[in-house]
């Protein structure tokens, strides 16, 4: 099972509408159809992604502001994934047992730390919370890292 | 302008604000807006107050902090002098 964070999950459903709305938004303004693609071959079956309530809702705000066809295709893409992926719910108390990382990461991503031990690889496109889970010993698929890696070549 | 180019510009401009051997600078947003390129990098730095905060835990010990710098660079790879404030939270 593959957890993903919001960002990650944006890049996700951006690609699956229209690849050529990365640039649209300063969150996925340095990704292209080939990162999405690689995110697409690194998942396989979207049946194999677990996605917390609290990432939904946090993508839902970022993405709603669609109009037009672009928001149907925004709601197509979502009710397909949510069909497919398995949604896990973490109480929120949890934060208490990572008090000391909360700080930086605030409530989903600290969750999601939780969530990401009971799996076999966390996608995230948010360098801090890629920093704290490796030093937790997650394997981590870093977006950033890697698109980082690719324009560097 | 490509993206190397534009983290190479930012590393050589940021590169004194830390101490860490191998900061990890990484470009993490690009956005072009007439003639002017507004970035936003990140990168480590050392916070040594942390290794006394997380000693009277059990959990795994992160002395870095990641810090994200937003800079404006021209077309003709000029960074522009101003105070820009990100926060992606």
């Amino acid at each position: 099972m593959i957890a993903i964070d919001t960002n990650s999950l944006v890049v996700l459903i951006v690609g699956l509408i229209n690849p050529s709305l990365f640039q649209s938004h300063p969150r996925t303004s340095i990704y292209n159809e080939d990162d999405f693609n690689d995110l697409i071959t690194l998942i396989g079956n979207l049946e194999n992604l677990v996605i917390l309530p609290n990432v939904w809702t946090e993508l839902d705000n970022l993405l709603n502001k669609f109009t037009g066809t672009l928001k149907s295709d925004y709601v197509e893409s979502v009710k397909k994934m949510l069909k497919k992926s398995t949604e896990k719910y973490i109480k929120s108390e949890i934060i208490f047992s990572y008090e000391n990382y909360f700080y930086d990461l605030g409530f989903t991503d600290t969750i999601l730390l939780e969530c990401s031990k009971n799996c076999n690889l966390l996608i995230t496109n948010d360098s801090m919370l890629s920093d704290y889970a490796k030093a937790f010993g997650i394997k981590v698929y870093d977006i950033v890292e890697e698109k980082n890696k690719k324009f560097r070549k | 302008m490509k993206f190397k180019e534009l983290l190479e510009i930012a590393t050589s401009e940021l590169k004194e604000l830390t101490t860490v051997e191998s900061p990890d600078f990484r470009l993490e947003q690009a956005v072009l807006k007439d003639t002017v390129w507004e970035i936003v990098v990140s990168f480590l730095v050392e916070n040594t107050y942390k290794k006394d905060l997380f000693e009277s835990t059990n959990q795994p010990i992160w002395i870095y902090d990641r810090v994200y710098k937003k800079l404006k660079i021209s077309e003709n790879n000029v960074i522009l002098d101003g105070f820009y404030m990100f926060n992606d939270r």
